[in-house]
Order: C-alpha cells, then structure tokens, then sequence
C-alpha cells in the first residue's frame, strides 16, 4: 500500500525497471521516485544504463518489465498515455536535435501550436520570453546551424520550456560542448533549478550536481549503486564502486574536482 | 545542305501543343508521383503491418517492368478486368489521355518512393527522437520535421528523375497521343525536313533540362548550402562539364 504522505508530490514513480537489448541486460531492476521539484542527477560508467533510464521515462526506449508512472501535476491524476506523457515531460539531448530547416524561434513555437494548440502569437511570446531567459533572443531569427554549440542548446532547453513541461529530462546536455561553453549551459540550468522545475539529469558535471541536486544516484551495471544527497554522496560515499567512480571522474576532469572543492 | 529553319517556325502552334501536353503530363506526373511516392515511402519507413510490404511489392514491380510495358498493360488489360468486374462483362474503355496520366503518375510513384524512402533512412534519428520528445504526432513529425528535410536533401535527385520522366513523355506514341517529340516527328516527316525538326527538338529537350538542373541547384543554395560558383561554374554545371 502507498503511504498517503509518502506519495503526495511524486510526480515520478519508476519500479522494478527492466531493460535488455537482445541477450545484454541494461536495467536490473531501477526504483526510483521522484517529487515534484526535486532535482536528481544521475551518473555512472558508460554503458551502465543511465540514459536508457531516462529515455524510458518518455518513451524513447521501451522496457521489458517494470512500472513506469508519469503523475499530472495539474490534477493529480495519472498520465496514461504516450503522448500525454510526452506533454509533459520535456527533453534536452546531447546532440540538441534542433531542426536545422526552422529558425530558432520557429524551432520554439512548433510543438505549443501543435501540440497544445496555443495560437501563433501567443507561441511567439512565449518562445521570445523563454529565448530571452536563456539570452540567446538576439539568435531568434537565426537558423541552428549559425549558432555556436552552447547557444544551440540553450536553445534547445528554450525548445522544451516553451512546452511548459512538468519535468524536464537532461540527457548529458554538456557532453558534446566545448569546455568553455559548459558553464554557459549549466548556468541556464542552475538557473531553471532555481526556479523550482523538476530536474532528472544525466551528467558527468559533478560541480554541477554537488550545487543542484537533491539526490544524487550513482548507477553501474543497470542498477542503482548508491542514492544520497550530495553532500554525502561526494563526501561519504557509501559503497565502494562510488569511490572508485569519484576518483575516476575527479582525475580525468581536474576542472571539477576544483569546481567540487570550491563548491 | 540548307537548313529550312522557317518550316519550323511555321509548325510552331503545333509544336507547342504537343510540348503543352508533354509539360502537363510531366507535370501531374511528378506531382502524382510525389504525393503517392512520399505517402508510400512514409508507410514503409513506419514499417506498417501488411501495407509496407504491399508498398514493396508494388515498389519492386514498378521498377522491374518497362514503361513502355506499363503502358500497354493499362491501356488494354485493365479495361478487361474491369470489365469483367461488371454486370454486362464489357471491357470498360479507358480513354488514351487517362491512361498516361494515370499509369505515369502510379509509375513514377514507385521511383519517387524509394528517393524519398531514402532520403527518410538518411535523416538523423536525432530528428525523430526531438520531434517525439516535444509530444508531435507522428504525422505532424513527418510533416513539419522530417519530409520537410528529406525534400531539401534529396531535391537534386528528385530533379534528376523528373527530367528523366519529361523525356520518358515521348513514349505515349505508343498509345496514339501526340506529345512534343510525337508533334515534330508528325510534321518532320510530312515536310521531310527531318534534320530541321529533330535538332530544334533537341535543343528545346535541352534548354527545359538544363533548366530543371538550374533550378534545383538554386533551391540547394537556398536552404544556406554554399557552393563555391562564379558565372563560368554555372555554365559548366549547366552543360555537365562540373558537378551540380
């Protein structure tokens, strides 16, 4: 039975979940469960599953067996379907997927008039306010492909805000950015964490997540190794596989154990 | 040898007839074509039970028969089948002009399909992938996302297989109807001034193609693919002498 208490304020909640690609298993068996305006970030070796996690979350992945449950934070009822799902939980990818034949704004105002049916103008208010919360407005008119790597993803996070979603999922949104253009798009996500927008994030930004996250979840071999709050987490961790994964990460990326130790 | 170039000139309104019909043949063949081409490369694409493998089978046929078989076919066996289909078992007459645009357009189709198939294949999975992420209907993705970039990328191509249903025009001969070619070589052989006809023949087939080629270079450069031209590359583009 779900405790009332318990379960007031989830908007996430993922049990059991099963993931294999023919005789490879990736997820072992995930719980996770999320309130509305937590912030988790999820990290992990390659190939441990993570971003087949959150992409079963919205259903670009399917799963074997498991449970996933997507609440409207609107009325507190289920969503059921796919494409309600998708309504509201918004994405952001590693390679930005914008659509290089649209102008940026364009990219902005496609989905709210498709999707929720909001008329051209008030999409086009909506998307010059969001472009203008993440500072790339002077780039609306532009096409992608004249924007730099960062301005691209900016805009691609604007993208998905413009829908308005209930959840926002973060597919390693840094990972394809030159370093000097990293800090840009975290600042914008920082900036949306502030705000209060229910975050789940893959990353290897560790500065990043010992400033933002609620919960950090550490997930090796499709199922989750340590689950904690940052400051635990990169302080204390629990499990041994996590210390060896902090101090992978920490060598290879001197820039965050510095962000980590000034944070 | 003299070169009677008035003889031309004087059969012109009978020229631009048969080159009017040609133009509206390649016309609403290519528009047709397009529209059931791209629906069926969508279905396929999709992987749709039983209607893609139908679209592959039709696909497969119409790219193994001769046009000119195609033709005959429609023109004088789908009468009887339909015929046979009606209470008094007549063959039902499908008129000549019906006949080609029907049987070009289902032909072109198949061609334009697999273009449009791969032009499909070629776009980025990432494209689908955001385009579901924001809650887009499949047919909006398709729409307003994918075909729109299949039909920029694969436009020179889709040119190239127009021009070459323009010039497969000239096979309707074969159901008596007069098409530019089928016009010229009429009053060619009328006048006996075969040399005369042909070779303005071929420069008209040449200038229209060429054309076609111009155009779909333009529409490249458009969508913001630069390609590095001064005048003497667009001539040489135009004559096959440089890559479009």
């Amino acid at each position: 039975m779900d405790d009332a208490f318990s379960t007031q304020n989830e908007i996430l909640q993922i049990e059991g979940l099963e993931q294999s690609y023919g005789a490879i298993s990736v997820l072992k068996g995930i719980d996770l469960r999320v309130k509305k305006g937590e912030r988790i970030v999820i990290c992990g070796p390659s190939g441990s599953g993570k971003s087949t996690l959150i992409r079963c979350i919205n259903g670009l992945e399917t799963f074997k067996s498991g449970t996933i449950h997507v609440t409207d934070v609107h009325n507190g009822e289920r969503l059921r379907r796919l494409k309600d799902i998708r309504r509201e939980v918004g994405m952001v990818f590693q390679s930005f997927n914008l659509f290089p034949h649209l102008s940026v704004i364009e990219n902005c105002m496609l989905a709210p008039v498709k999707v929720r049916g909001v008329k051209k103008t008030e999409a086009r208010e909506r998307a010059l306010y969001f472009l203008n919360k993440v500072r790339v407005l002077d780039q609306a008119k532009k096409y992608p492909g004249q924007l730099s790597g960062g301005q691209q993803q900016r805009v691609a996070i604007a993208r998905a805000l413009c829908m308005q979603p209930s959840i926002m999922l973060f597919d390693e949104p840094t990972s394809a950015l030159d370093p000097e253009v990293v800090q840009e798009v975290l600042a914008t996500m920082v900036g949306l964490a502030k705000e209060g927008m229910t975050m789940i994030c893959v990353t290897h930004e560790m500065g990043f997540a010992r400033e933002v996250a609620d919960r950090v979840i550490l997930i090796d071999g499709g199922k989750i190794v340590e689950e904690a709050g940052p400051a635990q987490f990169f302080d204390t961790p629990r499990h041994e596989r996590t210390r060896a994964f902090l101090g992978r990460v920490l060598r290879g990326h001197p820039e965050t154990a510095r962000g980590l130790a000034h944070s | 040898m003299s070169f009677d170039f008035a003889a031309v000139v004087s059969a012109t309104p009978y020229l631009l007839q048969g080159l009017l019909f040609s133009v509206e043949l390649t016309l609403v063949a290519m528009i047709g074509g397009m529209l059931l081409g791209t629906f069926m490369a969508i279905i396929r694409h999709m992987g749709v039970p039983v209607a893609a493998e139908a679209v592959r089978a039709y696909v497969t046929l119409m790219r193994s028969i001769p046009l000119i078989l195609v033709l005959f076919w429609f023109f004088f066996l789908v009468p009887l089948l339909l015929g046979h289909l009606t209470p008094t078992g007549h063959s039902i007459p499908l008129g000549p002009r019906f006949t080609a645009f029907i049987t070009f357009t289902l032909f072109e189709s198949a061609y334009y399909a697999e273009i449009v198939r791969a032009g499909l294949k070629a776009i980025d999975k990432g494209q689908y992938e955001g385009a579901k992420a924001l809650g887009l209907s499949t047919s909006s993705m398709y729409w307003s996302v994918v075909v729109p970039q299949v039909l920029r990328a694969t436009a020179p191509i889709i040119v190239s297989q127009t021009i070459i249903l323009f010039q497969d025009t000239a096979l309707v001969y074969v159901l008596s109807l007069t098409d530019f070619l089928g016009a010229a070589a009429k009053i060619a052989q009328r006048d006996s001034k075969l040399v005369e006809f042909y070779s303005t023949v071929a420069v008209v087939y040449l200038l229209i193609c060429s054309m076609g080629s111009e155009l779909s270079e333009r529409f490249r450069k458009k969508q913001g693919q630069r390609s590095s031209n001064g005048r003497l590359e667009r001539a040489k583009r135009m004559f096959g002498l440089a890559r479009p």
